[in-house]
């Protein structure tokens, strides 16, 4: 437009504007008023945000306002004025300036579905106001990280469906966070911003307290899992003479707190792991043991096995009974650590005994395979490590040890497949690409993340900036990234032509795969200054969503790999490195075989043995750990029955059944595992429902 | 019969391990050295749950293994009696 059409253009809206009572319009504005059309307002947006010179500014602004008036609009508000404007920008290419002007939120209509009806994108969060709340918040920091935390590659990767960043609504904030007691039983409850605080616990029901508000307080700060190291070992000095109905109550109210907790965050249970052990782990065992008021209690905790493992059993004895209607608990989430010195720890027969009876009968007990001499921790999100000479002086001071993985970003193996079309080298090359693209999402959340912590105490992050042993709550320089994978099976069928339980050639594809990850991983990490490490995706939802996208965009050759049933849309890729979950192996051989890509991933490794409504034999499943520690290189082990319970009579029964076989009703809830934890059926995405219908249940091999 | 030699940089034992491969492979012996530094090498060494460098495998046609030596360096004798089919010799 000409300077002499444009002052034209801008005498008619003038002259419009007089002949219109513009005071009759009035603007539903975002502060909750109403207020008089104000044409400046617009101008004035649009510099502030967008940094927009004023006379273009308001050469915008005129031009919506002839929009309004031309168009009889009797109804206007700042979010249309908002699209109107950015209309407007579009229109006059000013494409950089409409991307900052952007409005983030939902349509009426979408939020209208949510507070009426299940999101299913997560099966822990219920529903109700305060999981709608959740899904609101991360819906709107999601567009926010896309357009303001991560760079346009990367986001358009993540919307592709290439890559998958992790719990973009909670992008301001770490993934995960793994901790020991010893923090609070020395520091008490001090929290920044705190109403009050607490000294040090001098009892251990206070103890407990403290260890359930601070994981709330966590929750509220970590997107994942919370996990506490060596839960029973820090407890035994405030058990000490204790009787064992005390220490049974205390264990009881532990399991109770954890798993009833759904009151926080999103209706969320806090996704909690207990990392238990029978045997003092050799880095603890001359360490001076704080007891009540936080105080030393003169003793090391290896002066303490007796009582950890009087906590520990007892923990095994409320998993056992279950909940009030018979149920697993969900969370907390017990890990045992299997170690050498596990075996030669006395009673470990009976102890062992003990946690494969409530993996047979409950499912609960997670098996952690901590091989070799050299001590290892599980951190958050089941990363192991081993511990280093700093690790072993942080052991000393327990306190110190705090981990936390910043992100997870997961790749879509099986559409490198697609592009690579069979050459080995293309799909190598194409792999490096989502690696690197992964690595960037990284730099990108720890530029963001250490943005909001410079603000310090009083800042978004707060609570992590504390500063109570001379070093933040969050130990940046120890933080892990974790880079995951999805659909390695479906890569190797359609690259290769089988699957990875078909040959062996198919299998050592498969390894070579991920040794190939692994290796990028540290290269980038040297490059970088990063820790990346691999990780076994959950990918609750992404399995899902990467089959879906590649059914859409990858026909024919994803609709010749892609699991579940096509036509009923229950479709998904195979977890991580998993084989096929529907291949009928033998338990043992899918424990050895999936174990073999354990030591190339570091995080969250773990084999899943469906029980379906088989109840194997405690001893049997006490052998079979045995074998597993000694002859497989597997990191981790869960034995995962099913369960119907009635909403009706209350009860519950073995397997899933569409009616209760004690009152006949049909109001009953399935219960077994999604992916890491247990939750009921009716919360699960149709992707995970796939799946549960392909899984090969172990019933035949393990009776 | 397949003598299978997993090494890597910078490990000490690694120089002897492959002085006996390329000993053996001199005398006709089907030798393959893989280094665990390298995807092809590193996914081999998982396959058959190799933790530490140098380790050497006798392994037969169906990848079964016949002998091995984890982390160390076998006598010239104890391999070639392996590779000869003599399984009556035990390996670590």
């Amino acid at each position: 437009m000409g300077a002499e059409a444009r002052q034209a253009a801008m005498k008619v809206v003038e002259t419009r504007r007089e002949a219109t009572d513009m005071a009759l319009f009035h603007v539903r504005t975002s502060q909750d008023d109403l207020r008089v059309w104000d044409r400046r307002r617009i101008t004035e947006a649009l510099i502030r945000e967008t940094g927009l010179d004023e006379a273009t500014a308001d050469r915008v602004a005129l031009a919506v306002e002839e929009t309004i008036l031309s168009s009889g609009i009797k109804f206007l508000s700042a979010p249309l004025i908002r699209e109107l404007v950015d209309a407007r920008l579009i229109e006059m290419g000013l494409e950089q300036a409409r991307i900052r002007h952007t409005r983030l939120g939902m349509p009426l209509y979408d939020v209208e579905q949510l507070i009426v009806s299940h999101n299913k994108e997560n099966a822990n969060v219920p529903h109700g106001p305060e999981a709608t709340n959740l899904t609101l918040a991360e819906h709107i920091k999601k567009e926010y990280a896309l357009l303001q935390v991560m760079s346009p590659d990367v986001a358009d990767a993540h919307m592709a469906g290439d890559i998958h960043l992790h719990d973009l609504g909670f992008i301001d904030r770490p993934y995960c966070s793994g901790q020991s007691l010893e923090y609070i039983k020395k520091f008490g409850l001090n929290l920044p911003n705190a109403l009050s605080i607490a000294r040090p616990a001098r009892h251990p029901d206070v103890l407990l307290a403290h260890m359930m508000k601070f994981s709330a307080a966590l929750q509220s700060n970590f997107a994942g899992a919370i996990g506490w190291d060596a839960v029973n070992l820090f407890f035994a000095p405030y058990i000490t003479g204790l009787g064992d109905r005390e220490v049974r109550q205390l264990a009881q109210m532990m399991v109770y707190e954890f798993s009833q907790q759904a009151v926080a965050r999103g209706g969320q249970a806090i996704f909690s792991d207990l990392n238990l052990y029978w045997e003092v782990p050799k880095h603890f065992v001359d360490v001076p043991a704080i007891g009540p008021g936080g105080e030393f209690t003169g003793k090391t905790y290896g002066e303490y096995e007796a009582d950890a493992q009087r906590f520990a059993t007892a923990l095994f004895d409320i998993y056992l009974g279950g909940d009030g209607s018979g149920r697993p608990f969900f969370f907390p989430k017990p890990l045992v650590h299997i170690t050498e010195k596990f075996f030669q720890t006395p009673g470990h027969e009976e102890f062992l005994e003990h946690i494969c009876t409530v993996a047979a009968e409950r499912g609960n007990t997670y098996f952690v395979f901590d091989r070799g001499e050299t001590a290892k921790i599980s951190e958050c999100c089941r990363l192991s490590f081993k511990l280093d000479e700093n690790d072993l002086k942080d052991a000393r001071e327990p306190w110190r040890m705090r981990y936390s993985a910043l992100q997870n970003v997961t790749v879509n193996l099986p559409r490198l497949g697609y592009r690579a079309r069979g050459d080995d080298a293309r799909l190598f090359t194409l792999l490096d690409e989502m690696m690197q693209k992964a690595a960037k999402a990284h730099v990108q959340k720890r530029a963001f993340i250490e943005r909001l912590l410079s603000y310090g105490e009083n800042g978004p992050l707060g609570l992590l900036t504390m500063n109570q042993d001379g070093t933040p709550y969050l130990r940046m320089h120890r933080v892990s990234y974790l880079i995951g994978m999805v659909g390695l099976n479906e890569l190797v069928q359609v690259h290769r032509g089988k699957e990875l339980h078909e040959t062996n050639a198919a299998y050592k594809f498969g390894l070579q795969i991920i040794a190939h990850m692994k290796l990028t991983a540290e290269r980038l990490g040297a490059e970088y200054g990063m820790h990346f490490v691999l990780e076994q995706t959950p990918a609750e939802s992404t399995a899902y969503r990467f089959a879906r996208l590649d059914l859409r965009d990858h026909s024919p050759l994803s609709g010749a790999v892609v699991k579940g049933d096509v036509s009923s849309g229950e479709i998904y890729y195979t977890n991580s490195t998993y084989l096929n979950v529907a291949c009928d192996i033998n338990p043992l051989e899918r424990v050895e075989r999936e174990g073999r890509f354990h030591p190339l991933v570091e995080a969250g490794a773990l084999t899943h043995i469906w029980l379906g409504e088989s109840r194997p034999d405690s001893g049997s499943l006490a052998n079979l750990v045995t074998k597993i520690f000694r002859h497989t290189l597997n990191d981790q082990v869960a034995f995962s029955p099913e369960f119907t319970t009635c909403n009706n009579c209350h009860r519950t029964e073995r397997g899933l059944k569409t009616t209760c076989s004690a009152c006949g009703s049909e109001d009953v809830d399935g219960i077994t595992r999604i992916t890491g934890y247990f939750t009921k059926i009716s919360g699960w995405n149709k992707g995970k429902l796939g799946e549960l219908h392909d899984r090969c249940r172990s019933t035949r091999q393990l009776a | 019969m397949e003598l299978k030699v997993f090494v890597q940089d910078a490990c000490p034992r690694c120089p002897a391990a492959k002085d006996l491969a390329a000993d053996i492979a001199a005398a006709g012996g089907t030798v393959n050295i893989f280094d665990t530094g390298a995807a092809a090498g590193l996914a081999e060494a998982s396959f058959f749950g190799i933790m530490a460098t140098p380790s050497l495998l006798v392994v037969d046609n169906d990848d079964r293994v016949v002998g091995a030596w984890r982390g160390t360096v076998p006598g010239r004798d104890e391999v070639d009696r392996l590779l000869r089919g003599n399984v009556g010799v035990a390996g670590r």
